[in-house]
């Protein structure tokens, strides 16, 4: 009996080791460039990406490449490449055997604070999270490590999981999704049982307008501080005119540039604009929108939430399962109102 | 024909299963933050035929509700909010959809759609409440035996869903007693 019992600790054990290490992911970092304009803050460019490196490594158990053991980041002049696009991800970490390419920059504001800017890019993807802190460079900036490397070992996971605020208790939220009717109602009941008071967006219709595919068309999003966003180059798009070109085709290839920069190179700020009105659109204004994509099956789903008040996207989560409507919403309120975690 | 008795046993057992089941997946639920007095001027949207609707109507002003009439059908009509001139400039000068700007930019004009679509029933309800003089809109969706019919009330001073119900429509249900059931709730009586 007592042989079986420690069998089945050491089996267990064996699994629960065996299995930390299948889900090891593999991070190379890139150099944070310095954006400050004061070049004795460029020992920083070389610090950063190893400070997160190191904390990933020994924290959360990640496999890391540091920026000078990648090839594609060295010149030919031997010096560091800073200056590559997110359009020329794709091709730079072609022969980085890691799972993730981080980098990012940094910028030196009052006050001895630092503002970092981080990428995360999911090699073999067209998709990038970008994301920024604050913090202070001498007294706190061992916590700022920490929770930059927090959010990186979340965003690096299958979930692509950021957080930077819970939702607060009784607050008043904009709920869009891809169910309706009576199911849209036991979404609801979950979130007004809990205290929430529910803006009437979408509810106030019989019927539902965004389909189970129309749905992921917000899978990325965008606020102010981080987004989640397809990678996107200007040089795609090619509106050529010359001197051949007459009147007419120059007014119709600059209305063209105008649909582009607004709604792709300057997206945010066309967003924000109509955010501002559907967030005032009700006499009580909301606090929070949150969107939420269930699968087919309904049995997983995503959340996003934006933050109305500062356009803040303050939570992404995806996989959040469940056998039931209900116990998904259970769920998503759970992913909305608590932080983060280390999920090695 | 003692294996003959294990194998009714053994399908009456599955059946009354999927029975089980299947009644335990449709439950009804209900969450009210405020009740309606009798005599609040409402707005019932329901999505039915104008005799359904009418019987629906009756059974609410017999209960003394002030219902204004409001055609559900074309309350929010999609030709007004969705400005598609982007998307046909976009499919014309594009060839090339695999290119991940053109698709983020398709991806965009969606939400931004979503977004004033939302903004443009916000408005229409704020008229239905200054311009009509109703407090309250009552949603209303009635299904037969084995489905669930529902109900949502939304409070047009706040702009808030104040109720909401799930209800299994029972097997001797008809319009009048499913709505009767709901103004009892909605009401609180």
């Amino acid at each position: 009996m007592k042989c079986r019992f420690i069998n089945i600790v050491l089996s267990a054990a064996v699994f629960l080791l065996t299995g930390t290490a299948a889900f090891s992911e593999s991070v190379a970092f890139g150099f944070f460039i310095n954006e400050s304009g004061n070049d004795n803050f460029n020992y920083l460019e070389k610090i950063l990406p190893n400070s997160f490196a190191g904390t990933l490594k020994n924290k959360h158990n990640f496999n890391i490449i540091k920026p000078a053991q990648i090839p594609s980041l060295i010149t030919e002049e031997s010096s560091f490449k800073t200056d590559f696009k997110e359009g020329d991800l794709k091709k730079l970490t072609e022969n980085v055997s890691a799972d993730y390419f981080i980098y990012g920059t940094f910028k030196s504001l009052d006050n001895n604070r630092i503002l970092l800017k981080v990428n995360v890019y999911k090699k073999g993807t067209s998709s990038v999270f970008h994301f920024e802190e604050i913090g202070f460079l001498e007294t706190e900036v061992f916590k700022l490590v920490d929770n930059i490397a927090l959010q990186i070992s979340n965003i690096a996971s299958e979930s692509v999981t950021y957080k930077n605020e819970k939702i607060t208790s009784k607050s008043k939220l904009s709920v869009l999704t891809n169910i309706e009717g009576e199911d849209l109602n036991t979404l609801y009941f979950e979130f007004m049982k809990d205290g929430y008071r529910l803006s009437a967006t979408q509810g106030n219709d019989i019927y539902g307008l965004i389909d189970d595919e129309q749905i992921n068309k917000f899978y990325h999003i965008s606020g102010v501080n981080a987004s989640f966003h397809r990678i996107h180059d200007p040089k795609e798009i090619e509106l050529m005119y010359g001197t051949w070109s007459g009147t007419d085709y120059y007014r119709s290839i600059t209305e063209q540039k105008n649909i582009y920069d607004r709604l792709a190179f300057n997206y945010i700020q066309t967003k924000n604009d109509i955010l501002k009105k559907f967030r005032e659109s009700g006499t009580d204004n909301s606090d929070y929108l949150i969107i939420i994509g269930f699968d087919s099956s309904r049995s997983n789903a995503w959340v996003r939430c934006i933050n109305f008040k500062n356009n803040k996207l303050i939570i992404t989560e995806s996989g959040i399962k469940g056998s039931s409507i209900p116990e998904i919403t259970k769920n998503v309120i759970i992913s909305l109102t608590t932080g983060l975690s280390d999920k090695k | 024909m003692t294996s003959v008795s294990h194998l009714n046993k053994i399908v009456i057992f599955i059946l009354t299963s999927i029975f089980i089941v299947s009644c335990s997946s449709k439950k009804g639920l209900i969450y009210s933050s405020v009740k309606l007095s009798p005599n609040s001027k409402i707005a019932v949207i329901i999505d039915s035929e104008n005799n359904i609707k009418n019987a629906v109507l009756i059974t609410f002003l017999k209960q003394g509700f002030r219902v204004k009439a409001v055609n559900a059908s074309d309350l929010y009509t999609m030709k007004d909010v969705y400005d598609i001139s982007d998307l046909k400039k976009l499919s014309y000068n594009m060839s090339d959809d695999t290119v991940s700007t053109v698709q983020k930019t398709y991806d965009n004009i969606y939400k931004l759609h979503v977004y004033n679509f939302e903004l443009n029933k916000a408005e229409t309800l704020k008229q239905i409440r200054t311009e009509w003089d109703v407090e309250y809109i009552v949603l209303l969706d009635l299904k037969e035996w084995e489905k669930v019919s529902w109900a949502r009330v939304i409070n047009l001073r706040t702009f808030e869903i104040d109720f909401i119900e799930n209800y299994p429509t029972a097997y001797n249900d008809n319009v009048q007693t499913i709505t009767d059931h709901f103004i009892k709730n909605i009401a609180g009586k």
